[in-house]
């Protein structure tokens, strides 16, 4: 980059001395030609620099980010419940967004700031289903993350990890950032122990470790800082026991974050206690289908006997044939199988992969309008 | 250069024939062009090396584009039915993942999927076309599955030879199991290759049952290899799965799955080979790979291995070390054939054998005498004979109590533990020859070695302890303890006449679920104890339900502690399981092989399978059950079985059940049993 930059300084400064003893029009072109080849010689320069110092451009962003995040302080420090997370700032009057943890159970939560102050944060509204809570602190004029601003990505899109994982960082130091990438994008079907975790709606999977203590209500960026998302709990998934890295897309809380800074109530839970389904409650007798008994922890679905002359009958379907699918779902249970069916209106479709011997067959059956 | 560029003399001519409005200066007009055509050269050259585009787009971009040219080849797999608990693990029900191999509807996966037996297996292709699957075969070596489906227009990814593997290199996991229009990705580096004895090449992308039987690919697109748990310390089937994204990960290379594909079509299933030798094991920094044992009827006994060949060469790789050995031969299967060459004296012959899946059960010799734990005189060298077990090959060959053998063979012995070690290199229809000291004489017997026999002896007359002037510091008698940071609670009964000049025999009882029975157990054995020179030890669950799994390292723990304050004799270390907690006194067994010389089980059924007979861990079962009792028949069979595996293993029948927890004669028979645990 050195020599072309050398090269036309050098002629151009030869070429306008020499020129710049002519008069008129050639005097005037020298000088403009001048003034160009140095704003592309500036330009070069700029371009040059910018990426020699890629470096500084991530280190912006990063600072960007912490000045938003804070570190909280609050109940647990019990067996395997830490007593420390993380949140990030989302409105210029001081609130703060985290994942609605054990964390938030004592009176008071205290919030250290990115310059170090201490404050006391209280509980200003939560929101059980996207598992969120906002705390308010009496500090005005901090940097925010403006949420409108938020952007999304997908999976092999390179990320940050903000949080205060482990609580590694104290008084007024930086929460930590480590890098990944995301994953997979999917709905989240989770659990610890007997906990079974409320959000149930997407989330990025990472591939980064934000599975620790300390690190929920931490944030996910680009790597130009703008924000992605909220690192979720230290969770296993339901689907095959493993601890998963997580963390909620900002466009999925936005609005719940807006409605409880606003003021803005509503109900998200049920009035109504108990799980009961949203069905009117069918059975596999009302489609003609009579099922194996139901005797060990994941008995396949496998038909035992078709009512003659029902619906079953006339789509053709066989004892001995094994429901495999419904309404696209797998069905690894009669257990699994009956919650469809129970969650089933009239005038709905189920639609069923049966397996018979090695082959695949789909049947599309209409819900009766009414039940026997 | 730059002279040659001032005389652009053509152009002049050229220039001079445009109109004179149109140029733009006067006599310089040369030298203006000149300046604005060497800009112009300056400015391209200047911008020609791009201002560096963000580095990480393109990393990204890279990373998506390999994932894309990967995606058609990556297949989701679902189950139905099956267990849900495989050993200690719990099976999930989620989806797992398949790469496809062959475009006529060959799949190969992570056998790690099907661990639950599933009733039904369902391929979807991310066209969201549904196939079911039928199970070919499996590699029991790499763990891998081989599925078939009844598609003709699969997409097979292409393998990347070996040759290209570089350590370093990025790589990227993919399995299909969160969403089925993008596979999920994790991003890493080839670590290592040839791991788990040349199976697998290691990298540190998160690999877990989210993408354990998927590709593990590079940037091109290619695939390095399809993802498996896999550990180079156990066998198990689910071994390697608690190191999922831990930062290690393995992968079998596409070429060997590619290489055996033919053998798995054909519905082979393909097994570890063995060629049936075992080799002094120094250790990881191991030496030259000389042949301790051949096993009988193996491939290496019938190709004509003998005791001392060393081993230089397998299949044209020279060997110089016992771990280069390991390397190659780890990777074969049992029905390859190999070629070795083995120096024996001066010459260099070569052998061929085919390697096997199944050697017999090591069969450990028995010479018939038990060593004198008193200690020796001083001077003295070699094991006292403390007695001759009766119709034994010591007492056939006229071996005495008093005897002090010094030598086996040429080899010179100093203490049981070594007496044992060169008995256990002789095969068991051989002879041993023993140099030993009786009355200022020194004797040379042969004993005709027998196998070890499964009874014990029916009587024993008791050691006596040569006293010792200082008594021991130890706590002796009954105390309690508990270990701390959540260590466990026990009780132990260190017998009164404890002393430190000779070893002693270590009880490990594990009450049963609910009731620890400590009364019941110190009034039935505390006598015994003392007789017999037995430490009993009495840890405590804790929980009402019994013994968890976890608990297992505390027990050693506890083990561990006892070890350290008092002289237990490695070779009298036996734990007691009864009823409900038969079984985790079993897994406790054999998990610790190197601990524990004996099993006893009251009215508790063997429920895990008994692992297989080694040369290096001697081990004995003994039993004790009710004859009336429901679990006579499967007591039986569990004796039967430990047998037909070459443990000794020994049935005490009680015509009826024993109200009392522990009857009198069944705890002499038990001594008895402990007190020539360390028969040789």
């Amino acid at each position: 980059m050195i020599g072309p930059r050398v090269c036309i300084l050098w002629v151009s400064v030869h070429q306008v001395l020499t020129s710049l003893s002519r008069k008129g029009l050639c005097r005037k072109f020298s000088i403009g030609l001048l003034v160009v080849c140095a704003g592309l010689l500036c330009c070069g320069s700029v371009q040059a620099q910018s990426a020699d110092i890629h470096g500084e451009d991530i280190h912006d962003a990063i600072q960007h980010v912490q000045q938003r995040m804070v570190k909280l302080y609050g109940a647990g420090g019990l067996k395997n419940l830490a007593g420390y997370g993380t949140g990030f700032l989302v409105s210029p009057d001081g609130h703060i967004a985290t994942v609605w943890s054990h964390l938030l159970d004592a009176d008071t939560v205290a919030v250290v700031l990115p310059d170090g102050r201490r404050m006391f944060g209280r509980m200003v509204g939560t929101d059980s289903k996207k598992d969120i809570a906002i705390l308010k602190i009496d500090a005005v004029d901090l940097p925010y993350f403006d949420l409108s601003h938020a952007a999304s990505a997908g999976p092999g899109a390179s990320v940050l990890a903000f949080s205060n994982m482990f609580k590694v960082a104290v008084g007024d130091e930086p929460v930590t950032v480590t890098h990944g990438v995301i994953s997979a994008k999917t709905d989240l079907s989770a659990r610890r122990g007997r906990y079974q975790a409320p959000y149930t709606g997407p989330v990025y999977i990472l591939d980064a470790v934000t599975n620790n203590p300390g690190a929920e209500g931490g944030v996910l960026t680009t790597y130009d800082g703008k924000l992605l998302a909220m690192l979720g709990r230290q969770v296993r998934s339901d689907q095959n026991n493993v601890w998963l890295n997580y963390a909620v897309p900002i466009s999925e809380l936005r609005t719940g974050i807006e409605d409880i800074i606003a003021g803005r109530l509503h109900r998200t839970d049920p009035l109504t206690a108990g799980t009961k389904p949203a069905g009117d409650g069918f059975k596999g007798l009302d489609f003609g289908l009579v099922l194996v008994p139901d005797v060990v922890f994941r008995t396949p679905v496998y038909i035992e006997t078709v009512v003659e002359g029902s619906q079953a009958d006339k789509m053709g379907l066989k004892p001995d044939d094994l429901i495999v699918f419904a309404n696209g779902e797998l069905v690894p249970s009669i257990r699994n199988f009956e919650i469809v069916l129970q969650s089933l209106s009239p005038g709905d479709d189920l639609q069923l992969v049966v397996r018979r011997e090695s082959e695949l067959i789909s049947v599309t059956f209409q819900v009766p309008r009414q039940k026997r | 250069m730059m002279a040659n560029f001032m005389n652009l003399s053509p152009c002049r001519d050229k220039f001079f024939s445009l109109p004179a409005a149109m140029r733009p200066c006067c006599a310089t007009t040369t030298a203006c062009w000149r300046m604005l055509l060497l800009w112009l050269i300056a400015v391209l050259w200047g911008t020609g090396s791009l201002p560096a585009a963000d580095l990480q787009l393109e990393q990204q971009l890279a990373i998506q584009k390999a994932v894309a040219a990967a995606d058609a080849s990556i297949v989701r797999i679902e189950t139905v039915g099956g267990v849900d608990l495989v050993g200690e693990m719990l099976t999930g029900t989620g989806p797992t993942t398949g790469v496809v191999v062959r475009e006529d509807g060959y799949v190969i996966t992570s056998r790690f999927n099907f661990l639950s037996n599933p009733s039904s297996v369902v391929v979807t292709l991310p066209d969201e076309r549904k196939f079911a699957a039928e199970i070919v075969a499996s590699d029991m070596s790499r763990m891998l599955t081989l599925l078939k489906i009844k598609a003709d227009d699969l997409v097979p990814l292409t393998a990347v030879p070996k040759s290209e593997f570089r350590v370093g290199q990025s790589t990227i996991a993919l399995g299909r199991t969160f969403d089925l229009k993008f596979p999920n990705i994790s991003v890493g580096i080839v670590s290592a290759l040839d791991r788990v004895w040349g199976r697998a090449l290691q990298t540190d992308a998160k690999t877990s049952p989210v993408n354990y039987g998927g590709a593990l690919i590079d940037l091109t697109g290619r695939c390095l290899g399809v993802i498996v748990p896999l550990s180079p310390q156990e066998q198990g089937e689910t071994a390697g799965v608690e190191w999922y994204d831990s930062g290690i990960g393995f992968a079998v290379p596409l070429v060997d799955i590619e290489a055996v594909l033919p053998r798995l079509i054909a519905k082979e299933t393909l097994k570890p080979g063995l060629m049936g030798v075992g080799f002094e094991d120094h250790g990881p920094i191991s030496g030259a790979a000389k042949v301790l044992r051949v096993r009988p009827e193996s491939p290496a006994d019938r190709a004509g291995i003998l005791v001392n060949d060393v081993v230089v060469e397998v299949n044209a790789h020279p060997v110089a070390k016992l771990n280069d050995l390991k390397h190659l031969v780890g990777s074969m299967y049992a029905g390859d054939v190999v070629q070795l060459s083995v120096r024996r004296d001066a010459e260099t012959l070569r052998k061929e054998m085919t390697l096997t899946d199944v050697l017999n059960a090591y069969q450990f010799p028995f010479l018939g005498i038990l060593p004198d734990r008193n200690p020796l005189e001083s001077g003295r060298q070699g094991v006292r004979v403390r007695t001759v077990l009766p119709d034994s090959p010591a007492a056939k060959a006229g071996v005495k109590t008093g005897d002090l053998i010094q030598k086996v063979g040429e080899t010179e012995i100093a203490s049981a533990a070594e007496l044992a070690t060169q008995i256990h290199r002789i095969e068991p229809d051989a002879e041993a020859v023993l140099s030993l000291q009786r009355d200022q004489q020194i004797l040379t017997l042969t004993a005709k070695l027998i196998p070890f026999p499964s009874e014990p002896p029916s009587s024993l007359e008791r050691l006596d302890l040569v006293p010792v002037e200082t008594p021991t510091q130890a706590k002796t008698g009954r105390f309690n303890e508990k270990l701390p940071d959540d260590g466990l609670s026990f009780w132990a009964y260190v017998p009164e006449n404890y002393q430190t000049n000779t070893r002693w025999g270590l009880l490990v009882w594990l009450h049963p679920p609910g009731d620890t029975q400590e009364a019941e157990s110190m009034q039935a054995w505390s006598d015994v104890c003392r007789e017999r020179g037995i430490i009993l030890l009495g840890p405590r669950a804790g929980d009402v339900s019994g013994w968890a799994p976890s608990q297992e390292a505390q027990v050693r723990e506890v083990i561990s502690w006892m070890q350290d304050r008092y002289q237990i004799d490695p070779a009298r270390i036996a734990v007691m399981g009864k009823e409900g907690s038969g079984s985790f006194a079993s897994r406790l067994a054999f998990k610790y092989r190197d601990v524990f010389r004996g099993l006893i089980l009251l009215s508790a059924p063997l429920r895990t399978p008994p692992p297989d007979s080694d040369p290096d861990f001697p081990f004995q079962l003994i039993c004790v059950s009710a004859a009336n009792s429901p679990q006579h028949k499967l007591m039986t069979a569990t004796v039967e079985a430990m047998r037909k595996r070459n443990f000794p293993a020994w049935l005490i029948e009680r015509p009826k059940a024993d109200e009392s927890v522990f009857s009198a004669e069944a705890v002499s028979s038990l001594a008895i049993w402990l007190d020539a645990l360390d028969r040789i």
